[in-house]
């Protein structure tokens, strides 16, 4: 802790360095620099020259005097390094004497404590970083409340430098292609988010489409409202007789009863009750409104077909007091029988086919129905499963409309082999009573060719499934003219509908549409506004009756006032008569009237933010401009000068009254949104703006409402340079501004520095208000902020993304390697869970501080059920207990997991698509875990084989002796295989294996270079156990790297020793570390100097 | 800038109501009646069955080996080229073979990417400028995070650099790529905003240090080179000279993901190349197959296991493997025989076609996957560059000098041909003759 006081060094001068570091050599070693430096220009100068740059390095430049102190103690690291492991010199150049290569790893030794003291703690150059992918990401998901999680998943990935992360920037280029990537990004971003000057801004996980006019930002609010009201329907229609049936049984059954007890309530004793009463008395989970819904049908003068069968039974309910009426519930539970004819709500499954995922939310399936419904032809794809028979649905939507046609054609079976046969060569189709239908049969018209058959709703057609068909697709076409004039549903069902759906099948996409029609006609005037609604695909109005029903009450509905707001006035309509038998659909008066209070503020809330952007004033000026022969006007945009020089004297009073009205109006706006940017930019500029920042980004808002955006749109001018500004893109220098040598970072750098290290995000509020007030340069607050951050759920993070780049899983999401068929088991699912077990296990031992051992040696894991089926722990996941989805597992005694060695992920990632590498594991754990660097293999190496078995019969462990036999080859794999033989038990996807494929049990003993005698994955374990203090080493050298956003160097070696030490005296804790490092010159300080 | 900006924006409507216009705009102040000439590189990496890649010249008929044998019916309008060298290569590990293609740079390993400005960049910064996008530089194979080899991971997928330090990662979104080239609503107010962020990036210049600034600086000018783009994409002029034969792309929106079929990525990629060819959206692009160590399968070809390319390409002269990797390779020439049939069919008037007056570069980057033999690069040229390429014959360097055999050579005399003039592009010594 001694240094953390002393101010860091700033001495840079490279002449004055050389001078030091010479003296350093004169004494410290008594080897002088002249004999260092010309063994390393006898032995080493005539490969690694300026001209003869081998292996991309010279010693020139450092026999010449000519690098910085920072550059003089790489290259002599580098060289320290190659010499001590005997890489250096090669075998085919001359030897260094045993005594002269003593003397010269001396001499390196001795000048590079030297240099190290005179760098130590020395900030480094690290240039202002990019965000990186990860880093955008999990900016956007705090910027938006955490309700986008998706930000920036199009950038392109990051490459890496310094110690091997992404965030280095000096590392990070930038182009037009890429600023283009991040302008896509951010209005990707804001696709997210509605602006309004009621609402603010409110994020949502499902984008939206832009609303950069005032009228379209009208038309999403009645789309908006409009769906509500289907909502309504939905949770009355359905919801709430599914509630009745669950708590008694039965539900309409409950209103007959409630209407037969105000019926007769003066005999029941109930002579005050009103209707309403009855109803909450009875049943509080009744609805008053529908039970005087259902009174009213109960006594209507003129019952339909389908009513008057009901109302004769309610009618012969038996008298209260006769013995009868003791069973009165039964008798209306028998009345009640009824509503499986006409019951919307069927939550049975039937194997539908669906054409595509039919969310009219989800952009790509929106084109495909789009796509589709311009050519009339719908696609179908069935998975065959063991149907015997398939059937092909066509229902009339039970609108009323007799004239529905449809045809299936192009019908393929795929077969088991993969290939695919035309319908027509396979299979004969059936009409539902068995007669065969001829090939291009059409009842109306003309087929659609020979392979097709036509048919008229309702009509189901079926036929035999082929021997060996797993799928099968067809084609749904109906004629532009058919779509208009009426409305079909097209299904295709591994099993014949039950009756009652043959007609109208419940919640299924309907082609065409005579509701929409009719609603069109009778309201012509709509027709534009119609068509917009279509166009967006409100779903609720576009799948259910129900929700139509919603769309044309609240058109009926509405107000003249209202219709205004979106471009009225139209003529108001008359409601309609209840379109349907059950009392449960509302007008949207009634919907409103029993909506639940949430539900209602929700509406009121969406008609404050319709009425917010009514912008009544401008759409007066338009309609003045319009009156005074300007076609062309715009809402929004003034009009020009000369208009207004032509206006009569009294057009201009009203002129200037008008426009003075839209500024009025254009100045409250302001106001509102003036704060809202201000809020958003200090987030996520992470500071303070200046006044001329907000000024600018004002002015931007402000020109993008005279041109006539929406204000929603205008916002997005603004938010759009928030987000594509460098100050986001780019952790700038806030107070350090213009630092050239190592200088401290100021409060807000401090910040950011810290949460970028800790979340991999920006600051959040706490912090931004602790260095606000200048908080942060306590080292108390500091440690105390950090450990704060660390029990937060964003420092998660650092498993992903530090742990992530550092041993390489980022992309194992993506993971293709093993062999498909050999390897089934390997699924999405599985490759997911193994993800899952690292991050979560890497999450729980930073975050809850457990030593840092447990990362090779760990009797606890994290499991989802189907990866504990994988690793046999079944019951072990079981005892784990709870329900949680992902479980932390005690490992049994003498369990070979237990540690990242025992995890599928890295077992996986380093197999190849047929077998294990014991090559690839031994490197990993040599690189990833020892930190032990290797060279890159010769070229022309001899292949192992792709199989366990070579073609001549040789097992991968026999193959990699034969190799090892080879000096050359022996020098590195002599290391690295035994680690990997030493994990044989394991399979290509991390399972248990006692045995190979060819029978014969794996192999796992081995002896290291270094002598030690490895018997699997336990002895492993302990091989690592004792290089501990290696394993260790290394990873704080890519903690600090990853946390300072460089390579680390010389001078960083004294804070290296510290965090080591701090690890033994603290038990391994990860804790320590961050501390040691957050508190250091180091991650205090910035230069842009190269020392 | 009130008034530029309000200017700006309010020209919205009159663009969109327009959307075809910016196509075909550029003809118009040019001398050029006749099609321009496009320039194009479709690359796959891990080199070629050394066997089964090669061309004879019997008289004037050039025969074909079997890998190249789907190239046969365009014989007329190919070069094959052999015994070219990108000589600045190292032996050993891959990405010095692979990134370096189109600068034929040496490259260093070392903290900040060193390479060099690409020839498709160079032509692009040149032609670039009478087309909306100014090239297009895609791939099918993502590029892996953070480091691979003590390099960055992008130096194995990319071969387009934008500068000595900025490689480009390549566009592997089809739709990004789509939107791109076609899209033109909402340039306006990015034009608006890109003025807005200029402001905020000169303000904060003055309070950088050295090496801040110079991250700043290229931020700036990509700002620039973005709002240069929207300019030309956005403007109108009068309509003259030569057209384009396409107003409107003929294809529909791809998916917001990428197809999960390797055959399928790859198709929709080339045909987006064919479009902005042909909607002269852009008249430089670049594709890359499959990268550098392609992790890529190709088990959908008869016959094909499970191995990944880089594997397959580590042949070691096994009969199976070998036989697999000629496969593969004769499926990327397949897909570029898929490319050049579908320009032939585009009439581009004066009786030529999209592909007489195009020049594509096709090949690999190594020869022998196996030995990383980065000599001898397997290269075809195809089309007729507006009459600069005269096909049908094999250009065989092998009895050539060192410096006749340079890649660079080839790149200057393409460059020239695009119009470009510069005198030396890399190591180039002249322009490599013989090609008319």
């Amino acid at each position: 802790m001694s240094h953390l006081h002393k101010p860091a060094r700033i001495d840079r001068a490279p002449l004055r360095s050389l001078v030091l570091a010479l003296a350093g050599w004169a004494t410290a070693a008594a080897v002088s620099a002249d004999d260092g430096a010309a063994t390393v220009k006898s032995h080493c100068l005539d490969c690694h020259s300026r001209d003869l740059t081998e292996g991309e390095f010279s010693v020139e430049p450092l026999l010449a005097d000519q690098l910085h102190t920072a550059s003089r103690a790489q290259v002599m690291e580098k060289m320290r390094k190659r010499i001590a492991a005997g890489e250096m010199p090669p075998e085919d150049a001359v030897a260094l004497e045993t005594a002269e290569r003593k003397q010269l790893l001396a001499w390196l030794d001795a000048s590079l404590a030297r240099l190290s003291e005179q760098l130590r703690d020395d900030p480094g150059l690290v240039v202002m970083p990019r965000l990186t992918p990860a880093e955008y990401r999990n900016v956007i998901r705090d910027l938006s409340g955490g309700v986008v999680t998706g930000g920036g998943r199009f950038l392109p990935n990051e490459g890496g430098a310094g110690e091997g992360f992404s965030n280095v920037g000096e590392a990070q280029g930038m182009n037009a292609a890429q600023l283009e990537k991040y302008l896509e990004a951010a209005r990707d971003v804001l696709r997210h988010l509605r602006v309004s000057p009621t609402a603010g801004m409110v994020w949502r996980e499902v984008p939206r489409e832009a609303v950069d006019k005032p009228h379209e930002a009208r038309f999403e609010l009645v789309n908006d409202i409009i769906a509500w009201h289907g909502e309504q329907q939905i949770v009355w229609g359905n919801g709430h007789l599914r509630e009745l049936e669950k708590a008694h049984g039965l539900s309409h059954g409950l209103y007959l009863e409630a209407a037969w007890r105000y019926r007769w309530r003066d005999q029941l004793g109930l002579e005050e009750s009103t209707l309403a009463d009855i109803a909450c008395d009875f049943d509080p989970e009744l609805s008053p409104l529908i039970l005087a819904k259902w009174w009213d049908l109960l006594h209507q003068p003129k019952p339909s077909e389908n009513t008057a069968g009901v109302i004769a039974q309610w009618k012969a309910l038996p008298e209260p007091g006769t013995a009868e009426a003791a069973d009165i519930r039964e008798l209306c539970r028998a009345i009640e029988s009824w509503k499986d004819e006409v019951d919307h709500d069927d939550q049975q499954e039937n194997p539908f086919a669906p054409p595509y995922e039919l969310s009219f939310q989800d952009e790509q399936s929106r084109a495909e129905v789009k796509a589709a419904a311009k050519t009339g032809t719908w696609p179908f794809e069935i998975e065959v499963g063991d149907a015997k028979e398939l059937f092909l649905v066509l229902t009339d939507n039970n609108d009323g409309g007799s004239d529905d046609y449809g045809s299936w054609h192009r019908g393929r079976f795929e077969l088991a082999d993969g290939s695919r046969r035309d319908w027509k060569e396979l299979v004969t189709v059936h009409q539902l009573d068995g007669d065969p239908v001829e090939w291009g049969y059409h009842p109306k018209r003309e087929g659609r060719g020979p392979k097709s058959v036509g048919a008229h709703a309702p009509a189901i057609l079926k036929f035999n499934v082929p021997d060996a068909a797993v799928k099968f697709f067809v084609e749904f076409f109906i004629t532009d003219n058919d779509a208009r004039q009426s409305s079909v549903q097209a299904l295709v069902l591994r099993e014949a509908p039950p009756e009652k759906h043959r007609r109208v099948y419940p919640q299924r996409f309907v082609f065409g549409g005579a509701d929409s029609r009719r609603v069109g006609k009778k309201l012509a005037s709509f027709e534009a506004f119609e068509r917009e609604i279509r166009k967006r695909n409100v779903p609720s109005a576009n799948l259910t009756k129900v929700g139509l029903n919603a769309e044309r009450n609240v058109l009926f509905d509405w107000t003249e006032t209202d219709l205004h707001y979106i471009g009225g006035p139209w003529n108001e309509q008359p409601e309609e008569e209840p379109q349907s038998l059950i009392p449960y659909y509302f007008t949207a008066q009634e919907a409103r009237r029993v909506a639940t209070p949430a539900a209602r503020e929700r509406l009121s809330n969406l008609r404050e933010q319709l009425a917010a952007i009514a912008q009544t004033p401008h759409q007066d000026l338009l309609q003045f401009a319009k009156r005074c022969d300007r076609k062309t006007a715009e809402e929004g945009v003034l009009p020009p000068a000369e208009f207004v020089a032509r206006l009569s004297a009294e057009d201009t009073e009203a002129y200037v009254h008008l426009r003075q009205q839209v500024v009025d109006y254009e100045t409250r706006l302001e106001k509102k949104a003036r704060p809202l940017l201000e809020a958003f930019a200090t987030r996520a500029w992470r500071r303070p703006l200046a006044a001329d920042e907000l000024a600018l980004l004002t002015h931007l808002y402000r020109d993008s409402r005279s041109a006539g955006f929406s204000y929603d749109g205008a916002m997005k001018s603004s938010l759009l340079a928030v987000l594509v500004s460098p100050y986001f893109l780019y952790r700038h220098p806030i107070e350090s501004a213009k630092a050239e040598g190592p200088t401290p970072l100021g409060e807000y750098e401090l910040a950011s520095r810290l949460s970028f290290f800790l979340w991999g995000s920006a600051p959040d509020d706490e912090l931004l208000r602790l260095a606000a007030d200048d908080r942060l340069h306590d080292e108390q607050v500091l440690a105390g902020e950090a450990r704060r951050m660390l029990r937060d759920p964003r420092a998660a993070s650092l498993a992903r993304e530090f742990a992530g780049q550092l041993w390489r899983f980022s992309d194992f999401d993506a993971l293709t390697g093993p062999d498909a068929e050999r390897f089934a088991e390997f699924t999405p699912e599985l490759r997911r869970a193994m993800l899952t077990e690292v991050e979560w296990f890497l999450t729980d031992l930073f975050q809850n501080d457990r030593p840092l051992t447990n990362l090779y040696n760990a009797d606890y894991t994290f499991l989802t059920a189907e990866l504990a089926g994988h690793y046999g722990l079944k019951n072990e996941f079981e005892q784990a207990g709870g329900e949680a989805a992902v479980r932390r597992v005690a490992l049994p005694p003498r369990s070979p997991r237990g540690g990242l060695l025992g995890m599928g992920l890295f077992l996986t990632k380093t197999s190849l698509p047929l077998r294990t590498s014991p090559v690839q594991r031994g490197v990993w754990a040599m690189e990833e875990l020892l930190g032990r660097e290797m060279p890159n293999p010769p070229a022309g190496v001899p292949a192992i084989s792709e199989d366990e078995t070579s073609d001549e019969g040789l097992s991968v462990r026999e193959q990699l002796e034969i190799h090892r036999a080879k000096k050359s080859c022996a020098s590195c794999h002599d290391k690295i295989d035994p680690l990997g033989i030493a994990l044989e038990n394991f399979d290509p996807i991390g399972r248990w294996r006692t045995e190979l494929r060819s029978g014969e049990p794996p192999s796992t003993s081995a002896v290291t270079h270094d002598g030690a005698a490895l018997d699997g994955a336990p002895g492993l374990r302990r091989y690592l156990d004792e290089h501990r203090d290696e394993v260790l080493r290394h990873f704080n050298r890519k903690l600090l790297g990853y946390a300072l956003g460089r390579s680390v160097g010389p001078g960083d070696a004294a804070l290296l020793n510290e965090m080591y030490e701090r690890l033994q005296t603290g038990g391994y804790r990860f804790s320590s570390l961050v501390e040691a490092i957050v508190l250091s010159p180091q991650f205090r300080h910035r230069s842009q100097e190269t020392p | 800038m009130n008034l530029s900006r309000r200017t700006v924006l309010q020209g919205l409507g009159a663009a969109l109501a327009l959307p075809w216009m910016e196509s075909l705009a550029w003809a118009a102040g040019q001398e050029q009646a006749r099609p321009p000439v496009r320039w194009g590189c479709v690359l796959f990496a891990n080199g070629v069955n050394p066997d089964h890649w090669w061309a004879r010249q019997n008289g004037d008929q050039l025969e074909l080996s079997k890998t190249l044998q789907p190239l046969a019916e365009f014989e007329k309008q190919l070069l094959v080229l052999r015994e070219l060298h990108v000589f600045n290569n190292t032996s050993g590990p891959h990405w010095p073979l692979f990134t370096n293609y189109l600068n034929g740079a040496p490259v260093r390993q070392g903290l900040i990417p060193d390479g060099a400005e690409s020839i498709d960049q160079l032509i692009a910064g040149h032609v670039g400028r009478h087309t909306a996008v100014p090239s297009l530089v895609l791939g099918v194979e993502p590029a892996e995070h953070g480091l691979r080899g003590g390099v960055p991971a992008v130096y194995y997928a990319t071969v387009s650099w934008s500068s000595k330090n900025t490689p480009v990662p390549p566009e592997i979104y089809p739709r990004a790529a789509f939107d791109r080239l076609f899209d033109t609503t909402g340039l306006l107010r990015d034009r608006s905003v890109l003025d807005a962020v200029l402001e905020q990036a000169k303000s904060l210049e003055g309070k950088l240090g050295r090496h801040d600034r110079q991250k700043l600086d290229a931020f700036m000018h990509s700002v620039r080179d973005v709002e240069q783009r929207i300019d030309r994409a956005t403007r109108e002029e009068r309509l003259e000279g030569w057209r384009p034969t396409l107003d409107k792309p003929n294809i529909a929106r791809p998916g917001e993901k990428p197809p999960q079929d390797v055959r399928e990525h790859m198709r929709l990629m080339l045909d987006l190349v064919l479009l902005a060819f042909q909607m002269d959206k852009t008249r430089v692009a670049t594709l890359v197959l499959n990268r550098d160590v392609s992790h890529m399968q190709f088990g959908f070809l008869d016959g094909v296991g499970a191995e990944q390319l880089h594997s397959i390409s580590h042949h070691k002269r096994k009969e199976k493997t070998l036989s697999d990797y000629q496969r593969i390779n004769q499926f990327h020439v397949e897909q570029f025989a898929y490319l050049l049939g579908r320009m032939q069919a585009i009439d581009e008037g004066q009786g030529t076609t999209l592909l007489d007056n195009s020049m594509l570069m096709f090949g690999s980057n190594m020869f022998d996957g196996d030995l990383h033999d980065g000599r001898n690069l397997p290269l075809v040229l195809a089309g007729g560059g507006g009459g600069a390429l005269r096909g049908g014959r094999l250009l065989d360097f092998t009895d050539k000098s060192e410096e006749e055999q340079r890649m660079c050579n080839l790149h200057l005399a393409l460059a020239r041909r695009m119009g470009v003039e510069i005198d030396k592009f890399g190591d180039s010594i002249h322009e490599m003759p013989g090609l008319g």
